[in-house]
């Protein structure tokens, strides 16, 4: 079988252009097919995080798409029974200084996905329907029809993106059942006054009887024109998704007198959301599964642009590798997604429980609204926006740094997902967790003594006490939460067993570390370990200062353990 | 004997008074914090005292020390499990998260198990690292099992070593601890952390086939750990061993995953039961015991009476469970 283009790449969004203008770039032949002809509409909330923009930056795609693009700042969480909101940050989790979002409308942004395609030298076949993917030995062969004629196409390889509702990943053995799955509705609105340029989050939804996971956007496409609508997690009946849009419009309207006087653009439009992708699913032989079609879209956001972007540029990238050395493609695929997608994004896969019960954490991330409520709340919150952790966090210390490094990989081998959740704590907690390490080396610095083990696990265990004191410290349930919806209240169950699983698995490795110091050393620092907790339990029922006693409660531990220090210190002459 | 018996009840109520006045420290969280140190059942602290005191060399002292370390650790693990698993109750009254809220359940637990460390720094390397081992396998066997909530494709290896760091792990220390506080030597040290290790495993697994069973005979509702996600070795065994039935099994759960419904729940445990499974997991927990029992002919006859028991305690309310119920 001759091939006619080296690569064919079903569906032409977002991934499927991704994909095919990366291998056109690289010299590869591609027919990208789609059975629609550009532009065409597509439900979506028309959000691009900063990580879509990078995406599209580094397809050369950004400077066409630019002028239509409405730039936004910031993000807005809205409590839409109280009415409080809280400005923060859009997340991104590639480069913390880009804050810049855009919202671009999803048949403008595909459409000059493809022109740039094409522009590249990719051959776009549209109005073709594709109903059969094979594979042989030598490569695969895509046919399909083009009204009443019949279109067939040859290639080394495929690439699937065929979006939410595509059948033929069915076909060639994919599973059909995403671990996370959701539903979204949408419409325009003309508005009279101006849309502020923020993506602005609405928490809590609810359905006919009950709240539930999932939350309500406006983002504006124009200063006149925003794009509404509700997503949600869980549920499966379209009358319990327009019921809630039809309470959130009506929430809107109270809350923002403003949208009283704003028109209806069409009518509302509903979509498929598919999350939790399996890396195990994503190669078939010489097909490869990107975009929706892969469940990349983000299990928590619901924001699936950015990972199509970079799922359909990771997917032509290990098929470039592929046509090379033929049977690498499967990990060279692998590899590639497991470095952008990181875990908490594959957390269907590694936590299942979070897929019934712990969808609801999605109520959490959003629901969180104002400083969201525990710090492992937050953490979890960070850790699910799919956020690089590390470049937040200054190492202004040498030693500081090492125990963190340590203690880091003590638990990694075991607990990877606890040593990123870790990581966030650090980034997001109220106190310094530096602070008391801080402390204990300004005495036991680098210059002053040469690496004494009992030095560096004394200060391990200080972080281990640190990092306790801060999990059980900062855990305080906000009143709020007493008439919560369900859903809230199973993403505050979920983020405490977290909690409480991670102090465990802390406690248990201060007892480790404390094996590996004098006795009397760690006698010392269990003392003031319970001192520490005493306290705390104490200060549960006082309602004061918190923040404030944590960092008391640490400096007394710093001092503690810099004293037990001090005796594994030789003395000079 | 009489000696031993002395010695026990001494250590005991040593134990009790150690625990209490601990709870007096915490004036505002006394309440809530009675039920977790007050009127359990001693178990682990019974089988410590139990081996200890028929050693060649008791000291009272250590005894009284290790034997207030393992009830106090379990305790802290207790005011934690309570929020994981939802209880509202223990041993009769409010859990300490029902009265006080969750932050208070994660500092008390904490402070329970600071506490309990406390009693175990000054000692030797040796039992610190005895120590820290259990503490890990312990908290692993929890992080698992909560990253293996509704997780249904669980091999049974998989699944015992699981059970084998929850559960246990802390069995198998306090046996440890017992040959140490009475003078055992090596050898027998070693014996009796296996018997532990065994009895340890076989205590998880009778809970697991009591959980399947259920009903007012044994005091608890049927299939509570399977409505929250938790599948034991009955349901795990089901499935792995594709028993008659398995795929409905499974349809059932996932069920009960979506509604949470009790009518599910009863009809996966039916499930299980007419698939063989439960039987088949009531074969495994006895063969462990067995190797307990096995195990405690190795070692001195003096000891025997109290292993036998102990062992013989861990399969209450189970006789004939995986027998089909009659028509």
């Amino acid at each position: 079988m001759k091939p006619d283009a080296d690569v064919v790449v079903v569906g032409a969004g977002p991934a499927g252009s991704a994909a095919a203008t990366t291998l056109a770039l690289h010299g590869v032949s591609v027919a990208l097919v789609d059975r629609a002809w550009f532009p065409r509409a597509k439900v979506c909330g028309d959000g691009l995080t900063p990580r879509a923009l990078a995406a599209l930056e580094r397809l050369g795609a950004w400077t066409q798409i630019e002028p239509h693009a409405q730039l936004v700042e910031s993000l807005r969480t809205v409590d839409l029974r109280t009415g409080f909101s809280w400005v923060g940050p859009i997340p991104s989790r590639l480069d913390p200084q880009a804050d810049r979002g855009a919202v671009v409308r999803r048949d403008v942004l595909d459409h000059a996905l493809l022109r740039r395609a094409i522009e590249v030298g990719v051959s776009f076949h549209g109005g073709v329907t594709i109903n059969r993917v094979e594979q042989g030995r030598d490569g695969c062969a895509v046919s399909g029809a083009r009204g009443a004629q019949h279109w067939e196409c040859g290639s080394c390889a495929v690439i699937l993106a065929e979006g939410a509702t595509g059948r033929l990943g069915a076909q060639v053995g994919a599973s059909t059942v995403p671990l996370v799955d959701g539903i979204a509705l949408r419409q325009y609105w003309r508005c009279s006054s101006p849309v502020p340029p923020t993506f602005t989050i609405y928490v809590p939804l609810e359905t006919r009887e009950r709240s539930c996971a999932g939350y309500g956007w406006v983002f504006p496409v124009r200063a006149d024109l925003a794009n509404v609508g509700v997503g949600l997690y869980g549920v499966r009946d379209g009358r319990d998704l327009r019921a809630a849009y039809r309470g959130f419009v009506e929430r809107l309207c109270n809350l923002e007198p403003e949208w009283r006087n704003a028109e209806p653009c069409g009518g509302p439009r509903g979509g498929v959301l598919r999350s939790g992708v399996a890396l195990s699913e994503l190669v078939h032989g010489r097909i490869v599964l990107a975009g929706d079609a892969a469940s990349v879209t983000n299990p928590f956001t619901g924001e699936g642009v950015a990972q199509a972007l970079d799922s359909g540029e990771l997917s032509a990238l290990g098929v470039l590798e592929g046509l090379q050395s033929p049977g690498r493609l499967m990990s060279a695929i692998v590899d590639r997604m497991q470095e952008t997608f990181p875990q908490s994004a594959r957390i269907g896969e590694q936590l299942p429980w979070l897929v019934s019960r712990g969808r609801h954490f999605v109520a959490e991330f959003w629901g969180a609204v104002s400083p969201p409520v525990t710090v492992v709340g937050r953490a979890a919150r960070r850790m699910a926006l799919e956020e690089n952790l590390r470049p937040r966090i200054a190492e202004t210390n040498k030693c500081i740094a090492r125990t963190w490094e340590q203690l880091g990989a003590s638990l990694k081998g075991e607990f990877p997902l606890l040593t990123q959740l870790l990581e966030a704590v650090r980034a997001e907690s109220d106190v310094s967790l530096d602070a008391p390490l801080q402390m204990f080396w300004r005495e036991h610095g680098e210059d002053r003594v040469a690496r004494i083990p009992e030095v560096d696990h004394i200060a391990q265990l200080l972080s281990l006490a640190t990092l306790m004191c801060v999990l059980a410290g900062e855990s305080r349930t906000k009143p709020n939460r007493v008439d919560a919806g369900a859903a809230l209240r199973e993403a505050a169950w979920a983020v405490d067993a977290v909690t409480l699983g991670a102090a465990d698995i802390l406690m248990a490795h201060f007892f480790a570390v404390a094996a590996r110091v004098p006795a009397a050393v760690s006698a010392e620092c269990s003392r003031a370990l319970s001192r520490a907790f005493s306290e705390l339990c104490a200060q549960t029922f006082d309602g004061c200062g918190e923040v404030e006693l944590i960092k008391a409660l640490l400096d007394d531990l710093a001092t503690t353990f810099r004293g037990a220090a001090r005796t594994c210190v030789p003395r000079a002459a | 004997v009489s000696v031993a018996a002395a010695t026990e009840a001494l250590v005991l109520d040593g134990v009790e008074r150690h625990l209490l006045a601990l709870g007096e420290d915490l004036p505002h969280m006394r309440a809530g914090m009675v039920p977790y140190l007050k009127g359990g059942k001693r178990l682990r602290a019974r089988l410590l005292v139990g081996i200890g005191s028929r050693g060649e060399s008791v000291i009272t002292e250590r005894l009284i020390r290790y034997a207030t370390f393992v009830e106090l650790i379990h305790a802290g693990g207790l005011c934690h499990d309570d929020v994981v698993d939802r209880s509202e109750t223990r041993r009769g009254a409010p859990s300490i998260g029902n009265l006080y809220g969750v932050p208070a359940a994660t500092r008390g637990g904490l402070y329970l198990m600071a506490r309990a460390h406390q009693l175990i720094a000054g000692d030797d390397g040796r039992v610190r690292a005895w120590v820290a081992d259990a503490a890990m396998r312990v908290a692993r066997g929890q992080a698992r099992e909560m990253t293996d909530l509704y997780r249904d494709d669980m091999s049974i290896d998989e699944y015992l070593r699981r059970a084998d760091d929850k559960t246990a792990a802390l069995f198998e220390l306090t046996a440890r601890l017992a040959a140490l506080g009475g003078g055992f030597d090596d050898r027998e040290q070693g014996l009796l952390a296996t018997y532990g290790a065994r009895v340890g495993l076989a205590f998880q697994l009778a809970d697991d086939l009591r959980d399947v069973v259920g009903g007012p005979a044994l005091g608890r509702e049927r299939g509570t750990d399977l409505r929250e996600g938790v599948y034991t070795l009955p349901v795990i065994l089901t499935i792995a061993e594709r028993r008659a039935g398995w795929r409905d099994l499974r349809r059932a759960m996932r069920i009960v995953r979506l509604h949470r419904d009790q009518e599910a729940v009863d009809a996966c445990c039916e499930m299980v039961t007419s698939s063989g499974g439960l039987r088949a997991a009531a074969g495994i927990m006895r063969c462990h015991l067995q190797a307990a029992l096995e195990t405690a002919q190795q070692l001195p006859r003096r000891l025997r009476p109290v292993l036998c028991a102990f062992a013989g305690k861990v399969a209450y309310g189970l006789d004939g469970a995986g027998e089909a119920p009659a028509a």
